[in-house]
């Protein structure tokens, strides 16, 4: 039986579902069970009173001084869940690989002094788009032919 | 636990690594003038690349902007009101970074290019022509 359903149920806190669920284990002693709980509680409630204490101040100002204390509780982090470990470790081995196996960027030094184009493509089929380096000069060039004219009398700056 | 700080820590450190790199942009017109004009101060290490790639000899600096593009991340570079980039930085490490650049003539979207640029190796892109001239834009890792 569950403990709880069964304080639930002595202490007349049970849902129907939980009621049911203890009076059908308990059976015939049900009945006898829960008049026995309630003899009990009167008699608990008549004959017991709270002790008297001999320095109830001296006690009151013990408790306070103990709550005004800051608390010097120590922060504990939560124990690592295997699955996180497995993570690290899968994290660290994926930037491993990452780092020994995919293409080096920049490129080697003596083409990474050097811009390029890797493709240009127009955006009609009216203009014409080609790439080149720019001849004894530094840079490269991308040329678009038929990209329209601006009349003098337009703003652009 | 103090493994996975310090594999924590570890990628924290490295991260600032692959850099953050910033991007300068400008829209010129380049003109043929008599006599050419001065170059401004801005654009005098372009001048020797624009006259000889584009043929003209005087240069005017319509605009610039200069902003740092987070890799995998798109921003708007617009020096000029009318001339704009959209640039995003899918690679970046030591001197150079791969972008993605969208070139634009107002709303009208003229060229899609991706490049590698190397620091003091800037990207000319040849735009609309204006009156008499020419709109070039420059983009540049800085």
């Amino acid at each position: 039986m569950n403990p709880r359903d069964y304080t639930a149920w002595l202490d007349g806190a049970a849902s129907p579902r939980q009621a049911r669920r203890v009076e059908r284990e308990l059976g015939a002693a049900a009945r006898e069970e829960k008049e026995s709980w309630e003899k009990i509680r009167v008699l608990l409630r008549e004959h017991l009173k709270p002790c008297r204490l001999e320095h109830p101040d001296l006690i009151n100002a013990r408790v306070a001084e103990v709550l005004a204390k800051p608390s010097a509780k120590r922060i504990q982090l939560a124990p690592l869940h295997p699955w996180a470990w497995a993570g690290g470790g899968a994290l660290a081995v994926a930037a491993l690989l990452a780092a020994v196996l995919l293409p080096s960027f920049p490129p080697p030094a003596e083409e990474s002094a050097l811009s390029r184009v890797l493709s240009a493509r127009a955006a009609d089929a009216r203009m014409y788009v080609t790439a080149f380096r720019a001849p004894a000069g530094r840079g490269v060039v991308v040329w678009i032919e038929g990209a329209g004219y601006i009349g003098p009398e337009e703003k652009v700056r | 636990m103090r493994l996975l700080t310090t594999l924590l820590l570890s990628l924290l450190a490295w991260a600032p690594a692959w850099g953050t790199p910033t991007i300068w942009s400008a829209v010129i017109l380049a003109t043929n003038e008599k006599p050419p004009k001065p170059v401004p101060e801005a654009l005098a290490e372009f001048a020797p690349t624009l006259r000889r790639v584009f043929g003209y000899n005087s240069f005017y600096l319509l605009g610039e902007k200069t902003k740092e593009v987070r890799p995998g991340a798109e921003e708007w570079l617009v020096p000029s009101r009318r001339i704009f980039m959209k640039v995003g930085v899918s690679e970046a490490g030591g001197e150079r970074c791969r972008l993605r650049t969208e070139f634009y003539d107002g709303k009208k979207l003229l060229v899609t290019a991706e490049a590698d640029l190397a620091e003091d190796e800037p990207l000319y892109i040849r735009g609309p022509a204006w009156g008499r001239g020419q709109i070039v834009a420059l983009l540049e890792l800085r």
